[in-house]
């Protein structure tokens, strides 16, 4: 067992024995993270904030619940995963159930790479428009694509932990993480060669 | 191109040899071909850079607004003493 996981653990059982700041303690360790799956998941800052909280409670009313089958962070994003998908079937339900497939660019269907992204180093990549492209391209993935990309590439967690997060199969989270991790290479990418063009064309 | 079709299976494979999910046989001609084809080692270059930058790029910072507002709605919304209910 992780030693975070033991870590929650020791604080849930003080929880349950009516120690609310132990609760706090868990709501500052992870808000930052879930908030941020949330954001990318429902795509609104405001609806993010209510899914927030409404996971929290959630949890804390759940908490006698939490097995300790998984870990706690694993039973958290759980929660979250679903209240997002929730809102998403109720007021989005075109987001879920039509758009669900990536749409590749048929030039790029057999998979192919140029080195302007490669070649790009980290810092330019991780500047602030590298990371405004990285989220657009996140974001522009169909729902069920991102939930699996966020969860393993942002958030770290095992493939058979995403598949229980998200109520999947493994090889099923394994196929979409392929073509999602595919799809925000291409749309990087492309932004990376037309930049590179642009610079040439403004030195030439 | 004779190895289209093999790159493109290669390629296909790729983000599973990534996250360490292929048998040894396999991997090792994954590696093989890796070492030979620099289309193919391009892909998976770019493919490790994706991931890099999905996880280093995207902030988990929460405003203090937020993050004051969660606190506040749990404080009203969490029935204290836990332990007392039920
Ligand atoms: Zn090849």
């Amino acid at each position: 067992m992780r030693d975070a996981d033991q870590e929650d653990r020791t604080a849930i059982k003080k929880v349950l024995a009516g120690d609310f700041g132990a609760f706090e303690a868990l709501v500052e360790k992870y808000q930052g993270r879930i908030y941020r799956h949330l954001r990318k998941m429902v795509k609104d800052n405001h609806v993010a904030e209510d899914l927030l909280q409404e996971t929290f409670l959630n949890a804390y009313r759940g908490l006698r619940k939490f097995e300790g089958g998984s870990s706690f962070s694993t039973w958290l994003f759980r929660i979250a995963t679903n209240n997002a998908l929730m809102f998403l079937r109720k007021h989005r339900p075109q987001s879920i159930e039509y758009d669900d497939e990536i749409r590749s660019d048929p030039s790029l269907a057999f998979m192919t790479s140029s080195p302007e992204f490669a070649d790009t180093p980290l810092e330019v990549l991780l500047s602030q428009e590298g990371r405004s492209k990285i989220e657009e391209a996140i974001e522009a993935l169909p729902t069920l694509y991102r939930s699996v990309l966020i969860l393993r590439d942002v958030e770290g967690f095992s493939l058979s932990e995403v598949a229980d997060i998200v109520n999947s199969s493994v090889p099923a989270v394994k196929s979409r993480l392929h073509r999602a991790r595919n799809a925000v290479r291409e749309t990087l990418m492309g932004y990376y060669i037309e930049k590179e063009l642009s610079t040439s064309r403004g030195a030439s | 191109m004779t190895t289209l079709k093999g790159c493109k299976e290669f390629c296909q494979r790729l983000s599973e040899y990534l996250d360490g999910e292929i048998g040894e046989h396999e991997c090792r001609l994954i590696e093989a071909h890796l070492a030979e084809c620099p289309p193919c080692a391009l892909v998976y270059r770019s493919l490790c850079t994706t991931v890099e930058v999905c996880n280093k790029g995207v902030s988990c910072e929460i405003p203090d607004d937020v993050r004051q507002r969660l606190l506040q709605f749990l404080r009203e919304h969490c029935d204290p003493g836990y332990a007392a209910k039920t």
